[in-house]
């Protein structure tokens, strides 16, 4: 990294520090040998789809991995909570945190369900049974959990909040795998966790959605509701879809799976490198959600602090987006406030405000395959740059709008 | 064609030697064929093309959501089907879901639709918030009854989703004098019209829009997948943001949307097979000659025809229509046939509203046509995996069931019985 005024910035003039988009998510692909091996295979046993050999090796696999009595499989994760909310058959009113994708909140009114929107805890950036509980009403048949970041969302506290309270718990597990809560793996809580194999989180199936539970009865109808057919009815229940993931997704999940040990531990080593380079940033503090537990150290977070921090999280945003780095706002806003909740707001007078905190100052940077340390470094730099010029940074940027 | 010729004479060389009751695979005898013959098409791709393919997202640092073979793929099926636009998706399910919300726009109605059909169409127009309302067929082209459909319409219904069948199109001209008529939006399950033609152009740029599937079953294989056709720049972009979450290009969601996009690794697999789509259906076509050749001295039976007009048909079925005068029901043909892995199914059995799949607040309607199709047909083997020695030892084996019927019968009843 050789820019040392702020005219070597990108967004001022300067060159692009990186030649190639950076991106934010992890898009670790499989060894490309052993992915051509794998898919000659897949065609010559023209096995393709309709709960194949692979699907169901993975779903074994990865049950044994997470010490879950049951997982299955399906085509994406907003899939796979839209059929859990129907194998759940829940009705009414489901409790959500705000602060997460708006894709929680979508599969919940695609099942014909109204999502209650509920701040989150500042320590956690998770929903917690105290903030729950006021929220609760005869209506309400659900708490759906978000473990953000891959930090559990008090499943002790909320287990036993739904168990007085008669209601189903399920956790959107997405970014969690392989992350623990005092020392118990994510998968087990509650009535049902979903979790995602989308090519951006640490497990990648290209797309792929996954459902883990210990509730035999549950997970005989989980598979009902994912698929149509009749040698795959195990139950009676409310509605089906097709949910079935490929043989070509649980290909490229298998071979996930295996190098998932070593792929943490190579973002291990990167998010411990933005922690460290973080620590001289004032006015910046380092998400730091693995801490304590297991993790998979997916994703770097960092919450500017407005008012401490000599540049602003957008006037950042701007400086590394121009440098080629996809820095994004991972919740720019609640979807609380976003369509088609935003009607739902102003009829609930919502006030979530911490999850509105969070979401306005959070900067989330790119950690997977195409990070190095090196890369890691450089961008730090340009960090360090922006904060030590933060005076001038804002005041060029005041100037040219 | 000689080469199509020989690509399907790789049988399993069994021979039909069969000779008495107990040789049936459904009782004790070895099975007429020692690997499954299924009912899907199961087509092969081009591999060095989906390993090109494949090679490009690797060049890319990975798959991307939206990405440039999903374009490639949406620009080439947009040809394919001489539309505008197509808007690919990661299952027809999902494509249907996402269209059947789109037209009904937040209204909670019915929409009308065929019971002769597959069993997934009642589920997916309730999770778009709408009620079935089974409406009888045409007992030729086992497509919807444009006066059923004309009868059946209130002020309820939001969309007509009619559903092309394998031998025939729909009466796409009355449904669409009907839907005009009283402003309803035509949409039509395509999954079986890829490849066909009505009036001489594409099955795709009919109605509102078309659906299709990418299934591994069908025509054109993309593991799991499906898109839609549409002439309508409007509806293209509100299918876009649909599948997106409800907006595109990172857009905060302006509608409410899910994740419903097709994934690069099985648009890599369509791409390697979209060039292939003739041979394929002439391959089809090639079986279902045999099929017709092979089968006709036997009585009773009757293949359910492709029309004989200059339309184009993709084949891609072989209905076999057992009467109520044959020695053996339908149902019990279709068990003996899986008993020797040919894994034939009852078609469209039970029908609709008179199975599992019918909402449990609905009444059943009487749909006559419809009740007395369904216990007729026999979906039997087809695709890439049946070869053309293969239909001469089913058709010796359905004489020999044929010149048996009687004592199989019987010995039916006694399995039954004790199991």
């Amino acid at each position: 990294m050789n820019k040392r005024r702020i005219s070597d910035l990108a967004y001022f003039g300067g060159s692009p520090l990186f030649a190639k988009p950076l991106p934010v998510g992890q898009f670790y692909m499989p060894d490309r040998t052993e992915f051509e091996s794998a898919f000659r295979a897949i065609l010559q046993s023209r096995y393709f789809t309709n709960h194949g050999p692979r699907v169901r090796e993975l779903d074994a696999r990865f049950a044994d991995h997470l010490g879950v009595k049951h997982a299955i499989c399906v085509t994406n994760e907003t899939v796979a909570l839209m059929v859990a909310a129907k194998a759940l058959d829940l009705h009414g009113e489901v409790i959500v945190p705000a602060y997460t994708r708006v894709a929680t909140a979508q599969a919940l009114s695609w099942a014909g369900l109204t999502p209650v929107f509920c701040d989150i805890d500042m320590a956690t950036q998770t929903i917690n049974a105290d903030l729950v509980e006021p929220l609760l009403n005869s209506q309400t048949s659900a708490v759906l959990g978000v473990h953000m970041w891959g930090r559990a969302c008090d499943p002790v506290g909320l287990q036993s909040l739904c168990k007085r309270r008669g209601l189903s718990l399920f956790f959107d597990a997405a970014h969690a795998v392989d992350c623990t809560y005092s020392g118990r793996k994510i998968g087990k809580f509650g009535n049902v966790e979903a979790f995602s194999f989308h090519a951006s989180n640490v497990l990648n199936g290209a797309e792929g959605g996954c459902l883990t539970t210990d509730d035999d009865a549950l997970a005989a109808r989980i598979r009902t509701v994912r698929n149509f057919h009749v040698s795959e009815s195990f139950s009676k229940v409310p509605l089906r879809i097709n949910g079935k993931m490929s043989e070509a997704q649980a290909s490229m999940a298998l071979m996930s799976l295996r190098s998932l040990a070593s792929v943490i531990d190579r973002n291990r080593n990167l998010y411990e490198r933005y922690r460290e380079r973080s620590l001289n940033w004032p006015g910046v503090r380092f998400n730091d959600y693995a801490s304590g537990e297991q993790s998979n150290y997916q994703s770097c977070v960092l919450e500017i602090e407005h008012g401490m921090c000599l540049v602003s999280r957008d006037q950042l945003f701007r400086v590394l987006r121009a440098e080629n780095i996809l820095v994004r706002n991972p919740c720019a806003r609640g979807v609380h406030q976003m369509v088609p909740y935003k009607a739902l707001q102003t009829q609930r007078g919502y006030s979530l405000p911490e999850t509105d905190r969070s979401c306005n100052r959070q900067l989330q940077l790119p950690l997977g395959a195409s990070v190095t340390e090196l890369v890691v470094d450089d961008l730090c730099d340009v960090v360090d740059l922006c904060l030590a010029k933060g005076n001038e940074v804002t005041a060029a940027m005041q100037a040219r709008h | 064609m000689p080469r199509l010729q020989s690509e399907l004479r790789r049988g399993s060389g069994n021979l039909m030697t069969k000779r008495d009751i107990e040789d049936l695979g459904y009782f004790r005898g070895d099975k007429l064929f020692g690997s499954v013959r299924p009912i899907g098409q199961l087509a092969l791709p081009d591999e060095e093309m989906f390993l090109r393919n494949i090679g490009l997202i690797y060049e890319r640092g990975g798959t991307v959501d939206n990405g440039p073979l999903v374009e490639e793929l949406e620009g080439k099926l947009a040809d394919l089907h001489q539309t505008a636009y197509c808007v690919a998706y990661a299952n027809a399910s999902l494509a249907i879901i996402a269209l059947v919300a789109i037209v009904a726009d937040g209204r909670r109605g019915e929409v009308v639709m065929p019971a002769f059909t597959y069993a997934g169409l009642p589920h997916l127009v309730q999770w778009a918030g709408q009620m079935p309302c089974f409406c009888d067929i045409d007992r030729i082209t086992h497509t919807l009854d444009p006066s059923a459909i004309a009868a059946a319409i209130n002020d309820r219904t939001t969309a007509i989703l009619a559903v092309h069948q394998v031998n025939s199109p729909c009466m796409i001209d009355e449904l669409q004098t009907i839907a005009t008529k009283r402003h309803l939006p035509l949409i039509f399950d395509s999954v079986h019209g890829i490849g066909c033609s009505f009036q001489g152009r594409p099955i795709g740029g009919f109605g509102l829009a078309e659906i299709f599937s990418l299934h591994a079953t069908k025509l054109l294989n993309g593991f799991e997948g499906g898109y839609v056709t549409t002439n309508d720049g409007a509806l293209a972009l509100e299918l876009r943001r649909k599948r997106n979450f409800g907006g595109i290009n990172c857009e905060e969601p302006v509608t409410l949307g899910f994740n419903a996009k097709l994934n690069e690794v099985h648009a890599a697999l369509a791409l390697a097979g979209i060039d292939n789509l003739d041979e394929i259906i002439a391959r089809n076509r090639l079986r279902y000659d045999a099929y017709r050749r092979e089968f006709a001295n036997i009585p009773g039976l009757r293949w359910i025809p492709y029309p004989s007009s200059e339309e184009q048909m993709n084949y891609e079925f072989a209905l076999l229509e057992v009467p109520p005068s044959w020695p053996l029901t339908r149902d019990q043909v279709v068990e003996l046939l899986r008993g020797e892995n040919a894994l034939a199914r009852a078609y469209y059995s039970p029908p609709l509203h008179r199975s599992v799949h019918c909402p449990g607040s609905l009444i059943p309607p009487r749909l006559p046509v419809t009740e007395e199709l369904s216990q007729m047909i026999i979906q039997m083997p087809v695709g890439e995996l049946l070869g053309i020695e293969d239909i001469g030892q089913l058709a010796a084996w359905f004489r020999f069931i044929y010149s048996r019927g009687p004592a199989i019968e019987t010995r039916l009843r006694e399995a039954m019985s004790t199991k």
